[in-house]
């Protein structure tokens, strides 16, 4: 196979200039890592062994359909994240967002109408932009509509539900009310200290590209280590679960609506292509359906896992339940109210 | 993890995507259109992690020609304690590198097929015209026969000999299922469309073996509307049935 060429020339260059005076002290991870993919290679034929079972085989396939979906996603938004940090100052935000923390909530989800992808790109940008002096409230109302309400979601969803506006209308109000009313409940109950963790600060004196490049590639290696949690979750539910459970809590009433949200939550299936699961779910509500588009994006197992990542567990911990609370409510009401 | 081994990662999934991207390997995993973004992905990494190698190794080498203090400030730099820590999940990226490079999975299958069912939606719009047939038979995806089955009130399959292409899916003790999945995005979302082939003689078809067949409609009962069963799929009585080689586009 020419892959294995391929990652062997990757690890083989990079090793010989590995002389540093600091080698002698550190693990040597880049030693360990080029003698694992050779290991791994000669115990190739067993380990496909290993992957003959077709649920084993199946789970393999998910897992990387779903890391593979979500990493040119997961890129823009590393660059978005790493040119924020090199070129836009913190005083730039404050200009231009409004400086009642209650008006830039509302104004910071409106803005994620313009971050086209799903939902792994958001969460190094929402990480960023709390670094940059973006108050907290107003970069997690970001970090919730932008994967929902973008052009493409849009689309998508119209495209899963023809002749049905009203679907693509309710997914964008209720997702948008969410992700304000999320932001207005941190402005209220919100403590700073739950946020354990930070992106980093941008080294001082090295020149923007640099201060760019290390952010962006700090952000990935992160964000995309818990993508990969994230990914392992959501394949695993996904083999685990069986249909029939599905069917058997089918219809429209208040279970009809936590089961799909739950689903949503487990799944974790990108935003893009959600609503066409959402189609095909056809004995179930619409409500319970809207409720499956607005809380997939924002909250499953995939997005829970970037973010302990990216803030922090203690955040994450508070954060996912309170958004699932809102949202599962935001639907009921728009659902009831447009559907 | 030193900076040396987060550029080499970097490059190492950035290979990974290309490879992906540039190939048909892509295709089992997810829609045909991320091809293209996956290669941008992968070009971006490859500079990401590229350049941050070129630039350490310069660094170093001017390092060395001079003192050596300002490559303890470089050491420091990565044995600081969030610096530090906070990549090391990175790790995990090896993952689904090593799963794409020696694994490879293979396509959703019957297996996956087995365990899930879909149920089609009407289409709002009237059916187009069908197909021209050629040598013989009206190639069908197995979703367009699905929907005509159902949902044509025209008949328009009536009388006409088709040809499907799928993969067997074994139900049961003696049904079989011609498969194919449809993609929304990237195959967790997959979902099996099925058609139950009737009248076959001979050996069971093996699970996951791909075939092209060639057959006649058979009018849905009635009964069967609205009913929730693994197998509310269209029939289909076989006339021929060829194994081939599976397609690089295995979705439809």
């Amino acid at each position: 196979m020419t892959g294995e060429g391929m990652t062997g020339a990757t690890v083989e260059a990079p090793r010989s200039t590995s002389a540093a005076p600091r080698a002698r002290r550190e693990l040597p991870a880049l030693e360990l890592l080029a003698l694992a993919l050779v290991a791994a290679g000669v115990l190739r034929p067993y380990l496909s062994g290993l992957f003959d079972d077709p649920a084993v085989q199946t789970w393999a396939t998910i897992f990387v359909s779903i890391t593979i979906q979500a990493l040119p996603f997961l890129v823009l938004g590393v660059v978005i994240s790493g040119l924020i940090a090199a070129f836009v100052s913190p005083e730039w935000f404050a200009r231009v967002l409004p400086r009642r923390v209650g008006l830039s909530v509302p104004a910071a989800g409106l803005a994620g109408v313009v971050l086209p992808g799903c939902e792994c790109g958001s969460v190094p940008i929402a990480g960023r932009l709390v670094s940059r002096g973006v108050p907290p409230a107003a970069a997690f109302a970001f970090l919730l509509s932008a994967p929902a309400i973008n052009p493409v979601v849009m689309v998508a969803t119209a495209v899963a539900f023809p002749g049905r506006p009203e679907v693509v209308a309710a997914r964008f109000i209720a997702s948008l009310v969410t992700a304000v009313v999320v932001g207005w409940l941190w402005v209220a109950f919100g403590r700073e200290p739950w946020i354990t963790r930070r992106a980093t600060a941008a080294r001082e004196g090295a020149g923007r590209w640099e201060v760019f490049r290390t952010s962006a590639q700090h952000d990935f290696l992160h964000a995309g280590g818990f993508l990969v949690v994230g990914g392992i979750t959501a394949a695993t539910l996904n083999v685990v679960i069986p249909e029939s459970v599905l069917d058997s809590l089918a219809g429209s009433g208040v279970v009809a609506v936590l089961t799909l949200s739950l689903l949503a939550v487990m799944l974790a299936i990108c935003s893009e292509a959600d609503a066409f699961v959402a189609a095909s779910l056809t004995n179930f509500s619409l409500t319970s359906r809207l409720a499956f588009m607005t809380v997939g994006p924002m909250v499953d197992v995939k997005l829970i896992a970037l973010q302990a990542g990216t803030f922090g567990r203690s955040f994450a911990l508070r954060f996912a339940p309170a958004t699932f609370v809102v949202a599962v409510l935001t639907s009921v009401a728009v659902g009831s109210w447009l559907l | 993890m030193t900076k040396e081994t987060q550029n080499a990662l970097t490059v190492l999934v950035g290979v990974a995507a290309l490879r992906l991207g540039l190939t048909d390997a892509h295709l089992r995993y997810v829609k045909p259109a991320l091809g293209p973004w996956l290669v941008v992905a992968g070009v971006l990494l490859v500079l990401l992690g590229g350049i941050g190698l070129v630039r350490d190794t310069r660094r170093r080498a001017t390092v060395d020609a001079r003192d050596d203090v300002d490559a303890h400030e470089a050491g420091h730099d990565q044995v600081d304690g969030h610096e530090h820590r906070g990549p090391s999940v990175a790790w995990l990226l090896t993952l689904p590198v090593l799963a794409i490079f020696l694994v490879a999975p293979a396509p959703l299958g019957s297996y996956a097929a087995q365990r899930n069912s879909t149920r089609l939606e009407a289409p709002k719009a009237k059916f187009p015209d069908l197909p021209a047939e050629v040598r013989g038979a009206v190639p069908l995806t197995l979703r367009e026969f699905n929907l005509r089955t159902f949902f044509d009130d025209e008949k328009s399959l009536e009388g006409k000999t088709v040809r499907l292409t799928g993969f067997a899916t074994p139900h049961g003790t003696n049904e079989v299922f011609l498969t194919r999945f449809i993609l929304s995005c990237c195959a967790a979302d997959g979902r099996p469309i099925k058609v139950a082939l009737k009248g076959l003689r001979g050996p069971r078809p093996s699970a996951d073996q791909w075939f092209e067949v060639e057959g006649t409609w058979v009018e849905p009962t009635t009964d069967l509307q609205g009913e929730a069963l693994i197998g509310r799929a269209a029939e289909l009585v076989v006339t021929s049935m060829r194994p081939v080689t599976a397609p690089s586009q295995t979705y439809e």
